[in-house]
């Protein structure tokens, strides 16, 4: 007992010491922000890094930061300190409150043939470059219950405990969730509605990775999600019951944009890997990597993600009003 | 030297605090009229799970003492196994066995009940075994009834610890997250969702540390209640048959399968799935040393902050103070360990983030009474001019490093589970929890209920360890 106590105090020891060996950071090395699913091992960006490295022969470190949010106020606590060149993955719902946070340099991107149904085509982004988007609807399996098409019929009595959505104080997808219908319906309207859905909502989940987890599990029946939920199942689990709702009312999107800090340190190398989002061979792997429309046009055509219903979408999402959105919530949770 | 010590301890341990005053530069407290409904809510829910936990969990310590040696260790590590699980697991395993399930505080009490009795089973047991002295014994030969017993010489010589008991459960429901959010309801919040929403939307930072304050306040208001009556520690073997409980053996053990079905059910599809997935594979032997390196890092430090306690054996004052002490919420410890660039080794991140966190849980549990059973022995050792040292190597080592031990490998074994502190301090996937934390993330639940086993093996090893390690540090003291 005594030999295996010092055996694995002494693993232990050598595991420590292995890990704490890092190599400084270079000043050709590239520091990539991103969030959770995209630098996770079976996510896009490692693949996306390995081509970056291969073709401009740089080092990049892709660092995990946790979601948008969290990328964010890990920047903000680290202010000039931050070893990130680039941040990866801010949604445009957040995109106000990193320009106050930071300084982002401009970027000098190429004319982006946006893909026909991107909402925000019409502005130029100067400092944000978006890679991908999916508009936001409700996931079911066919033959479990019927899709409903418009907000009204949301909250019919047929969907009694059969919708999971998420908090919006906690999750970007719960928040467009609850902007969705503030916008659709007014504040004072989403407030009676909120309360009229009250009975249909099984759960309100932290995250939407929970929610749909539940909903995967058959919890429950109905989960909201972005359109492109549905491919990750025909795709990966041969699952074609999986269908997106196909609402008559413009539904609201999602998109992830990346950009460059003032304080980069390898300020080239950050540009072109932002650029390098944008190629086409990228976008693909992003789309079948992150399960996201991309943004540039041609890429979707042939695959199943142009089998996906063709959703109207809302106007212009950036900028949201958080208080009245909150305030609105504030009505289904008291 | 003992109040130097203390007050050394006390600042290490609130140093997320610190952190946080020092680059926090106004001050805001939250409004009252926001927080006070949040806060009864929580309360409410926080003192059923407490009451109920505590119920059924001493009823489980009593059937932990049906059960001798060894195989009591294995069903102790068993019963602590719904403590561990990840939250979505939990929940799904209930919500598959209570068909409709009750949402609202019911719910939320419910989940939380059966979280925690293993953990209160698993305490209790120890207080029972190592603090009833020969009571039991002896009141059987008087004639007594198991109810009398329990009800004249159990309750009066344990209360102490089962309050502090019911206070550890308390705090832990009253900081939970994700299950209050998921099974409360529509109109489901707690404390520790306003501190986040203050942290992560309105990077309200100086509001959410007041918040975090607050719950603090209300652990120092329950503290006022244990008594100061002086606890005896006896470890002669002691027949404890005629208060063992066969249904309270039954009860954890029926807990502990039931929240497993949750990964279970999932297991054939997940291991299709993960077959699918060979990038998963090519990594997972570092993720595995990663929660061993965890794991065990987090169980020493414990067991080092628990034996610099011994050694400095602070005085009652300090030790009330230490017993109610709540650390900051998770969100807040993670971001102050950014705040800390100066170290750079993320597992040392990790583990000092988790010992902060989980000490002062593991200190309330069981070392509070520890030291305080000890004390009379302790002055006595002073009176008698024995030095901090000498007390410590010829009266408290002796009779407490296993416990210490005991209590590390809770720690290591809770460790090794860990993505809350991990995902925001960690830059990659280093631990299996965090692994099983991005597969849930990205569609793969199924994948996920597959690696909930090897996080579960390496919990056990850790615990394990120290298990070993408490059983040659005891044997070498004894020599």
């Amino acid at each position: 007992m005594k030999k295996l106590i010092a055996i694995v105090l002494t693993l232990f020891a050598v595991a420590l010491f292995y890990y704490s060996q890092k190599t400084p950071q270079s000043s050709h090395e590239l520091v990539v922000y991103s969030y959770s699913s995209f630098a996770s091992p079976w996510g896009a960006g490692p693949e996306i890094v390995k081509d970056f490295e291969a073709e401009n022969n740089v080092k990049v470190s892709l660092v995990d930061a946790g979601d948008a949010r969290t990328i964010l106020q890990r920047i903000e606590l680290e202010k000039h300190k931050s070893k990130a060149d680039v941040v990866v993955g801010l949604d445009h719902l957040i995109l106000n409150e990193a320009l106050k946070i930071t300084n982002w340099k401009n970027i000098k991107a190429p004319g982006i043939n946006y893909s026909k149904d991107f909402p925000e085509k019409k502005i130029a982004f100067d400092k944000f470059v978006p890679f991908d988007w999916a508009p936001m609807t409700f996931i079911y399996r066919e033959g479990e219950i019927p899709p409903p098409r418009t907000l009204e019929e949301l909250g019919a009595i047929n969907y009694q405990k059969s919708l999971v959505i998420y908090d919006p104080r906690m999750s970007t997808p719960g928040f467009l969730f609850a902007d969705w219908i503030v916008r659709a319906l007014g504040a004072d309207k989403a407030k009676s509605y909120f309360s009229s859905i009250k009975d249909n909502i099984l759960t309100i989940t932290p995250s939407w990775s929970t929610g749909y987890g539940l909903f995967q599990k058959k919890q429950a029946r109905l989960a909201f999600s972005y359109v492109t939920s549905a491919v990750y199942h025909w795709v990966h689990d041969k699952d074609l019951k999986y269908r997106a709702a196909e609402f008559r009312d413009p539904v609201p999107y999602h998109i992830e944009f990346a950009g460059v800090l003032s304080d980069c340190h390898n300020c080239s190398g950050a540009e072109e890997f932002v650029k390098f989002l944008l190629r086409p061979e990228i976008q693909r792997k992003i789309m079948m990597m992150n399960f996201m429309y991309p943004v540039l046009d041609g890429i979707k055509a042939d695959t199943a993600f142009a089998k996906l219903p063709k959703l109207k979408v809302i106007e212009l999402m950036i900028g949201p009003d958080k208080e009245v959105v909150f305030n609105a919530w504030n009505s289904l949770i008291q | 030297m003992t109040q130097l010590g203390g007050l050394f301890f006390i600042t290490i341990l609130s140093l997320p605090y610190l952190i946080l005053i020092w680059h926090i530069p106004q001050a805001h407290l939250p409004s009252w009229s926001e927080a006070q409904p949040v806060l009864l809510k929580t309360l409410w829910q926080a003192f059923l799970s407490a009451t109920g936990s505590l119920f059924f969990g001493a009823w489980g310590a009593l059937g932990l003492l049906k059960i001798s040696g060894k195989r009591r260790e294995i069903f102790k590590f068993i019963f602590m196994l719904p403590n561990f699980l990840p939250s979505i697991f939990v929940v799904l395993s209930v919500l598959n066995f209570f068909q409709p399930f009750p949402y609202g505080v019911a719910g939320i009490v419910i989940v939380h009940v059966l979280i925690n009795v293993g953990l209160v089973a698993f305490i209790l047991s120890d207080s029972f075994e190592n603090q009833l002295g020969g009571v039991v014994e002896l009141a059987m030969i008087e004639g007594a009834s198991r109810f009398q017993i329990l009800l004249q010489g159990v309750l009066p010589m344990l209360k102490r610890d089962l309050f502090l008991c019911f206070i550890t459960v308390f705090s832990l429901c009253f900081s939970s997250f994700a299950i209050p959010l998921i099974l409360g309801g529509p109109s489901a919040s707690t404390f520790e969702i306003l501190i986040y929403q203050k942290i992560k939307i309105m990077a309200q930072w100086s509001e959410a540390l007041s918040l975090s304050a607050l719950q603090s306040l209300v652990l120092i208001g329950l503290t006022l209640f244990i008594r100061q009556n002086r606890p005896i520690i006896d470890y002669k073997w002691r027949d404890f048959s005629a208060l063992g409980s066969k249904t309270g053996f039954l009860i954890p053990l029926f807990i502990s399968a039931l929240l497993l079905t949750g990964p279970l059910l999932g297991l054939p599809a997940g291991v299709r799935q993960i077959q699918n997935l060979p990038v998963l594979w090519d990594m997972f032997s570092d993720q595995i040393l990663g929660s061993l390196v965890v794991g065990i890092g987090s169980g020493l430090l414990c067991l080092g902050m628990l034996i610099f306690l011994a050694l400095f054996y602070p005085s009652l004052r300090i030790r009330k103070i230490l017993v109610s002490y709540v650390a900051p919420s998770t969100a807040l410890v993670g971001f102050s360990l950014l705040l800390m660039p100066e170290i750079e080794n993320v597992f040392f991140k990790i583990i000092l983030g988790f010992g902060l966190i989980i000490f002062p849980l593991i200190y309330r549990l069981r070392w509070y009474s520890v030291l305080d059973a000890l004390a009379p022995q302790v002055e006595m050792g002073a009176l008698l001019g024995a030095g901090p040292f000498l007390i410590f190597s010829k009266i408290l080592y002796p009779q407490c490093f296993k416990i210490a031990c005991r209590l590390a490998g809770l720690c290591a074994f809770w460790a090794t589970g860990d993505f809350a502190i991990s995902s925001i301090v960690a830059d990659r996937d280093i631990s299996v929890a965090l692994v099983i934390q991005g597969l849930i993330g990205s569609y793969r639940i199924e994948s996920a209920s597959v690696l909930i086993w090897p996080m579960l093996l390496c919990g056990g090893l850790c615990y394990l360890f120290f298990i070993g390690l408490g059983y040659v540090g005891s044997q070498k003291s004894v020599s």
